[in-house]
C-alpha cells in the first residue's frame, strides 16, 4: 500500500495558478467521487489560500504522470500546467510533508497557527465524503498530534511576525490586561484597520477612531463597534486613552513634544504607548524622552518582526527533529496496524480454546452454579490475558517491515494455522 | 533532618521555576508550587517541633529567625503567584528561602531562656518578618519595573524583556507588596513596643526606663534597629499616602520603593549585629 501526494503551494506556483486550482466547497463531493473511482483506496484534499494538495492511498505505487491524469480527469484542468507547478512525493516524503504542513513549517509565515485548523477541516471533509478509512484516519490522528507537539515543545508560534500583531504584543508588555485599556486610532487606512482587528482579537476594552475626514472615522467605527470622534478632539482623547496608533497622510507632526508634555501632566503621567506607523511620521520622536511614554515607529516594529522571523527559523530546526522522530514512530505504528488482525486471530483462538475446555470441564464435573462458572471463566480469562499481553507487547515492540511476515507466519504455525487462516477468510 | 529536606525541596522549586522561565515547561509551574508548599510545610513542622521540645517559640535565635525568614519569603512568593500567576517573581524570592534554610542548617539551635510569656513577643517576629519580605518583594518588582521600562524605552527585546511581566503587573506587584509590607511591619513594630511595655510592667519600670534597660544590655545597634524601623514605617506611610491621595507615576513609585528598601536593609543590619 502506498501513500502519494500531488500538490502545489506558494513556493511552487504563483498566485494566479493557485487561484485556478483552488477548490470551492461545493466541488469536494464530485472530486472525491471521481478520484476514488480510479483504483484509489483513500483520498484527502487539503485546500487553503496558499496550497492545494491531494493525498491518495493506493495498492500500487502511483507515478507523477498517472497522478496528473487522475487530477486532470477529476478537475478538468490543464495537465501540463499542473505538471509545471506541482510537486509529487510518496511514502516517507509524503508523510514528512503533511506533518510539516500541519506544523506550520511549510507555511508562507513559518509557524502560522491557522493551517492546523485547515488540515483538521480537510480530514473531516474527507471523512464526511467517506473518502478515508483506517490508514488515513491513523495518519490524521498522528498528523494532528505531531502538529500540536511541535507547537507546544518549540517556540515556533511564540513571536509575532506581522507589524500590527507585533504592536499588539508590545502593548501587552505595558498593559497586562488589554480588557481595561483603551486605544485611540488616528487615521482610517488599511494599517489602522489591521491594528483594530488585532486589538479586537486581544479583547481590548474600547477603541476610539479619529480621522481628518470624520465620515471615514464613522464608517470604520461602525464596522468595528468603536467610537468615532472629530479630529480636533484628539487632545482630549490623548488625556484618557492608554494606546495610540497613528497612521495619517499628514506632512507634519500632528502631536508635538510641547503638546505631549502638557497632556502627560493632565493624565498624571499614566503610561502611554504610542505607535507611529505613518511615513512621514505623525508624532514628534522627541516625545520618546518624556517619562512613561513608549513611542515606536514603523522601523522599530519591522525590526521586531525580522528578529522574530529569525527566532522562528531557529525553532523550525527543532520542529524538524520532532518530525523526523515522529515519522519513524508512525511507520512502526503502521506495521503494528498490519499485524493487528493476526494478533486478534491469536487472541480469538485462545478464547475459543478456553470456552471449549471450560464447557467440557463443566459438563464432566456437572457444575451448574452460575457464580462458580463465572469465577472459573474470569480466572481463565485473566490467565490468558496476562500471557497474551506480554506476548503482544513484545511483538509490537519488535515489529518492523522485514519481520512482519515472519511474525505473522510464525503466529499461524504456532497457534493452529488452519484455524487462523479460516478466521482470516 | 527536616531542614535538609526543606532545603532540597526549595532547590527543586527553584529549578522548576528556572525550567518554566527559560524553556517554558508547563508542568514545571505546578511542580514549583508543589515544592514550595512542601518546603513551607517542612519549615512550619520544624518550628512546631521546636515548640513541642522547648515549650516556647524561640524568637530571638538566629536559627529560628532564619526559618521564619525562609517561611516569609516562600509565603510572599505563593501569595504573589496566586494573585498574579507570574512565576518569574519566584526566581528572585525562592533563592532567599534557600539561603535562609541553609543558614538555619548551619546554625546551632541555641535555647534562650524564656523571660516573660508574652503574646506580643510571639506576634512581633512573624509580623515584622512578613512585612520586611513584602518590602523586599516590592523592591524586587521595582527593580524589574525599571529594567523592563529601560528595555521598552531603548527597544531592547532580548530574553529579559520576554521573561519579565508587563509594566502594569510589575507596578501592581510593587503597590500591593508595599501596602501589605507596611501593614505587617507597622503591626509588628507596635507589637514589639507592647512587648517592651509588658517587660516594663513586670519589672515595675516605666516603658522608657525599660527601653533604657534593654538598650544598656545591648550595644548601640539596638537603637540603630529601632530608629530604622521607625524610619521605614514613616517613609512607606508617606509613600502610600501620596500614591493614594495624589497618584504617583509608576516609574517614580518604583524609584522611591528602591530608596525605601535601603531603610529596611539598614534595620536588618541592626538586627543581624544585635543577634
Amino acid at each position: 500500500m502506498y501513500l502519494t501526494l500531488l500538490g502545489l503551494n506558494h513556493n511552487s506556483a504563483p498566485i494566479d495558478i493557485r487561484e485556478q486550482f483552488a477548490i470551492q466547497e461545493d466541488q469536494y463531493n464530485g472530486l472525491y467521487l471521481n478520484i476514488l473511482s480510479k483504483d484509489v483506496s483513500e483520498c484527502c484534499i487539503i485546500s487553503t489560500c496558499n496550497r492545494v494538495e491531494f493525498y491518495i492511498f493506493t495498492d500500487e505505487d502511483i507515478s507523477k504522470d498517472t497522478f496528473l491524469e487522475i487530477i486532470e480527469d477529476a478537475m478538468s484542468v490543464d495537465k501540463n500546467k499542473l505538471d509545471e507547478h506541482s510537486y509529487h512525493k510518496s511514502g516517507r516524503d509524503a508523510i514528512e510533508h503533511i506533518f510539516s504542513v500541519a506544523s506550520g513549517l511549510d507555511s508562507l509565515v513559518v509557524g502560522e497557527p491557522q493551517v492546523l485548523g485547515q488540515v483538521k477541516d480537510a480530514f473531516q471533509r474527507a471523512k464526511d465524503n467517506l473518502a478515508i478509512s483506517n490508514f488515513m484516519l491513523h495518519l490524521q490522528d498522528y498528523t494532528l498530534k505531531i502538529a500540536k507537539k511541535v507547537r507546544t515543545d518549540t517556540g515556533i508560534c511564540n513571536n509575532p511576525v506581522s507589524v500590527s500583531y507585533a504592536a499588539v504584543e508590545l502593548a501587552k508588555k505595558i498593559f497586562d490586561n488589554l480588557n481595561s485599556a483603551s486605544a485611540l486610532i488616528i487615521g482610517a487606512g488599511e494599517m489602522c484597520e489591521l491594528a483594530i482587528k488585532h486589538f479586537i482579537t486581544s479583547e481590548i476594552g474600547s477603541i476610539v477612531i479619529t480621522n481628518r475626514t470624520y465620515e471615514k472615522a464613522c464608517n470604520l467605527a461602525s464596522e468595528y463597534n468603536a467610537k468615532a470622534i472629530e479630529f480636533d478632539k484628539v487632545r482630549e482623547a490623548l488625556e484618557e486613552v492608554d494606546i495610540v496608533i497613528s497612521s495619517t497622510g499628514a506632512d507634519h507632526f500632528i502631536i508635538t513634544h510641547d503638546k505631549m508634555v502638557s497632556i502627560m501632566s493632565a493624565r498624571k503621567h499614566k503610561p502611554l504607548f504610542i505607535i507611529d506607523i505613518a511615513v512621514p511620521r505623525d508624532i514628534d520622536p522627541e516625545i520618546a524622552k518624556i517619562d512613561n511614554i513608549y513611542l515606536y515607529d514603523i522601523d522599530d516594529l519591522k525590526q521586531i518582526v525580522e528578529s522574530n522571523k529569525k527566532n522562528r527559523e531557529k525553532e523550525a530546526k527543532k520542529a524538524q527533529e520532532i518530525i523526523d522522530v515522529a515519522i519513524n514512530k508512525f511507520y512502526k505504528s503502521v506495521e503494528v496496524m498490519k499485524i493487528n488482525p493476526v494478533l486478534k486471530d491469536v487472541k480469538d483462538f485462545f478464547i475459543n480454546t478456553k470456552d471449549n475446555e471450560l464447557k467440557k470441564y463443566l459438563e464432566k464435573n456437572k457444575i451448574d452454579n452460575k457464580d462458580e462458572i463465572a469465577k472459573l471463566d474470569t480466572f481463565m480469562s485473566s490467565v490468558i490475558n496476562k500471557q497474551l499481553h506480554n506476548l503482544f507487547t513484545n511483538i509490537k515492540t519488535n515489529v518492523d517491515s522485514k519481520k512482519i511476515h515472519t511474525l505473522a507466519d510464525a503466529a499461524k504455525i504456532i497457534f493452529n494455522q488452519e484455524e487462523i487462516d479460516n478466521s482470516e477468510k | 533532618m527536616f531542614i535538609s529536606y526543606a532545603l532540597m525541596v526549595y532547590i527543586l522549586a527553584f529549578m522548576n521555576i528556572l525550567l518554566r522561565v527559560f524553556i517554558s515547561s508547563k508542568i514545571a509551574v505546578v511542580l514549583a508550587v508543589v515544592f514550595s508548599l512542601l518546603g513551607l510545610g517542612l519549615n512550619i513542622h520544624e518550628i512546631a517541633i521546636r515548640y513541642v521540645l522547648i515549650g516556647d517559640f524561640q524568637s530571638s535565635t538566629l536559627f529560628d529567625f532564619s526559618i521564619f525568614l525562609s517561611i516569609a519569603f516562600n509565603l510572599t512568593f505563593l501569595f504573589l503567584f496566586y494573585r498574579y500567576k507570574k512565576i518569574v517573581i519566584g526566581l528572585f524570592l525562592i533563592p532567599f528561602s534557600i539561603i535562609f534554610t541553609a543558614v538555619s542548617m548551619f546554625t546551632p539551635m541555641a535555647e534562650f531562656p524564656s523571660t516573660v510569656f508574652s503574646l506580643w513577643r510571639f506576634g512581633h517576629l512573624p509580623f515584622v518578618i512578613l512585612g520586611s519580605t513584602f518590602f523586599i518583594a516590592s523592591f524586587i518588582s521595582s527593580i524589574m519595573y525599571l529594567i523592563q521600562d529601560n528595555n521598552l524605552r531603548l527597544k531592547r527585546f532580548g530574553k529579559i524583556y520576554k521573561i519579565f511581566p508587563s509594566l502594569d503587573t510589575l507596578n501592581n506587584i510593587t503597590t500591593i507588596c508595599m501596602r501589605v509590607g507596611f501593614y505587617f511591619f507597622t503591626i509588628g513594630s507596635i507589637l514589639g513596643f507592647l512587648w517592651i511595655v509588658q517587660i516594663a510592667e513586670v519589672n515595675e519600670l516605666s516603658w522608657f526606663k525599660s527601653l533604657q534597660f534593654i538598650l544598656s544590655a545591648y550595644p548601640s545597634f539596638f537603637i540603630f534597629k529601632i530608629t530604622f524601623s521607625m524610619i521605614t514605617c514613616i517613609y512607606f506611610a508617606i509613600l502610600i499616602l501620596i500614591k493614594t491621595k495624589y497618584g504617583l507615576p509608576p516609574k517614580k513609585l518604583a524609584m522611591f520603593t528602591v530608596i525605601g528598601f535601603f531603610s529596611v536593609i539598614l534595620t536588618y543590619i541592626g538586627v543581624g549585629v544585635s543577634l
